[in-house]
């Protein structure tokens, strides 16, 4: 019980953020906050605990829990007055459908919980980087910084450290126990990405697609097995969804509190994986630029959520900025200061080869024909992924297609081939639910009006 | 026939398409989840860089300790071994074929390579597992 304490924390920490953030968008369902809640809080938590390494230059048990429960009453003290209506029942309404969702949500959980038991000590790189990076800032005291200079550079030292610093936070109570937290983590983010697709499926299109969109990514034959794999790939995936709902969200309910969340998702991202930086950056200046841009909510409503998305980013980004340009040493894998020519796959035949692992990719059985649904879908209602916010989404998926594209033909000290084998199947992965997501909005936009079932 | 073919009956196709599938791959969700469900209950799990806990104790203070092996260390083949052994002594750093260090992880495919080696770097054995990766100290 005590290695679920901090979880419970971090959820209810997101919570309050997310009631804050949310209080005046009527009609969010209880679940999308409960989804949206688990990664806000967890990635405050993380926050939380890596600003503790800079401020106690070292692991300090009292000063990460002492802040996070800090935070935790400070939300409480600004939700006071909701929290008094809840407890007295005025705000609380029964629907049977919402007890259904539940009973659903919950049926996903054994299956979870059984699968992550198949690999409880997590894969290649849970142990290799970040339940490595995990205990090494927890042991290493003072020297703490060391994990970015003196480790070898297979630990991948440019890498950041947020799955790190939540899975520290989830052994807070239970020192001398370094895997329950990374299993809990894994699971936890599992679940979420899940319940989070449902839920954002259930409050921008309808029941049915809901259901159903859960179940195509649920079922894949990949999802568990990656998703439960204590890797950083499923936080990566979780917050790229969540970045696409909070912008729809934005747009659709012209809601300022998604825009804050959009902007926080971005920045919790960007501290996630090198990855989470570039879809950040790409997907922070595309939906900016469509709020810019967009004349039917108004030149004040739209300036609004542009300021709350850039108070979200202010919250979390700069975390990342002064890991990257003050902490981490440069990466590896790439080849980006010198001239890309120097790679020895910046020709004909990187391509040829990317474009070999990519066709082999998308027909692989562990994805199940989705790519091909995918596609299938993109050309039913291909003229509406051109248009208003769809565009931005869109346009984000394309561009950072193409960002991977140049860095694995940029790529040193690899085998291109082996480093795709690696790789790709990933990088799909974590751009699933989004896709999933955006498929299916899409697809319910085409009807003249969709029915909205909370 | 073209009027058959709607816009409507291609989104129903696709909704139905995308409902078999889901189907499918949830059925065969419950079969692998049964079938790992029972194969968990006696698979038994290691520590990654288990063979190397006995040097805990000996080298838990120790800042940097070199790491010398013979074995392919590129990112493609090597067999995780020196990752392994990394996460297993964290905090402790391994410095990948570095002789320069008082205390030495000697991790080599066959005992005779090195003994030859710890003959060639002056340093005795203190400490060897039952899979052959040695504790070695530099005699001054």
């Amino acid at each position: 019980m005590t290695i679920s304490l901090p979880y419970v924390f971090s959820i209810l920490a997101g919570y309050l953020l997310v009631e804050t953030a949310l209080r005046n968008t009527p009609k969010v369902s209880f679940f999308l906050k409960l989804f949206l809640a688990i990664g806000a809080g967890l990635g405050l938590s993380s926050l939380i605990t890596f600003l503790s390494f800079l401020f106690c230059n070292g692991y300090n048990r009292s000063f990460i829990v002492f802040a996070n429960l800090s935070c935790i009453f400070f939300l409480l003290i600004i939700n006071s007055k909701q929290l008094k209506e809840v407890l007295s029942g005025h705000a609380v309404r029964f629907d049977p459908w919402q007890f259904f969702y539940g009973i659903f949500l919950l049926l996903l959980v054994p299956f979870i919980l059984i699968r992550a038991n198949e690999h409880p000590l997590g894969e290649w790189d849970s142990w290799a980087l970040w339940n490595m990076k995990a205990k090494f800032l927890t042991l290493s005291g003072p020297l703490w910084q060391s994990v970015f200079k003196d480790l070898h550079w297979h630990t991948q030292p440019d890498y950041p450290l947020l799955l790190p610093c939540m899975n520290i936070w989830g052994w807070i109570f239970t020192p001398g126990d370094f895997f329950s937290a990374p299993f809990l983590t894994a699971a936890l983010f599992a679940f979420a990405c899940a319940g989070l697709l449902f839920a954002g499926l259930l409050q921008f299109t309808d029941r049915k697609i809901a259901f159903l969109g859960c179940a195509l990514l649920f079922a894949l034959p990949a999802y568990l097995p990656l998703a439960t794999s204590q890797y950083a790939d499923i936080v990566l995936a979780y917050y790229l969804l969540a970045g696409f709902i909070s912008f729809v969200g934005a747009v659709q309910e012209k809601s300022k509190g998604f825009g804050f969340l959009f902007g926080f998702f971005l920045g919790l991202m960007s501290f996630t994986k090198n990855e989470g930086l570039t879809m950040a950056f790409i997907l922070a200046v595309l939906c900016i630029s469509y709020f810019l841009f967009e004349k039917t909510a108004g030149r004040q409503a739209n300036s609004s959520v542009i300021r709350l998305i850039f108070c979200g980013l202010i919250i979390t980004l700069p975390v990342s900025i002064y890991f990257k340009l003050c902490l981490a040493p440069p990466n590896h894998d790439i080849l980006l200061s010198a001239a890309p020519r120097m790679s020895s796959f910046f020709n004909l035949e990187g391509c040829s080869i990317i474009f070999e692992n990519i066709a082999l990719q998308l027909s692989h059985p562990r994805w199940y024909h989705l790519w091909p649904l995918v596609f299938c879908g993109f050309l039913l209602d291909w003229r509406r992924y051109f248009k208003k916010e769809i565009r931005a989404l869109f346009l984000f998926l394309i561009l950072y297609v193409l960002v991977i594209f140049f860095i694995y033909l940029t790529t040193i000290n690899f085998s291109l081939a082996w480093r795709l084998s690696r790789t790709l199947s990933r990088i799909l992965f974590y751009l699933s639910p989004a896709v999933i997501f955006l498929m299916f909005y899409v697809y319910a936009s085409g009807k003249s009006a969709p029915e909205k079932k909370l | 026939m073209k009027k058959f073919i709607t816009y409507d009956t291609l989104r129903k196709a696709f909704f139905l398409v995308a409902l078999v599938l889901a189907t499918i791959n949830s059925f065969f969700l419950f079969k692998v989840t049964s079938k790992a469900a029972v194969k968990n209950k006696f698979q038994i799990y290691t520590v990654a860089g288990n063979e190397f806990a006995d040097f805990k104790n000996k080298i838990s203070t120790i800042e940097h300790v070199g790491y010398l092996t013979d074995k392919d260390m590129s990112p493609e083949k090597n067999n995780g071994q020196f990752l392994g052994a990394q996460y297993m002594l964290a905090p402790v750093i391994l410095d990948l074929n570095n002789a320069n260090h008082r205390y030495l992880i000697l991790d080599y495919t066959n005992l005779f390579d090195a003994a030859r080696k710890l003959r060639n770097i002056k340093a005795k054995v203190i400490e060897m597992t039952p899979d052959l990766e040695i504790l070695a100290e530099k005699l001054p």
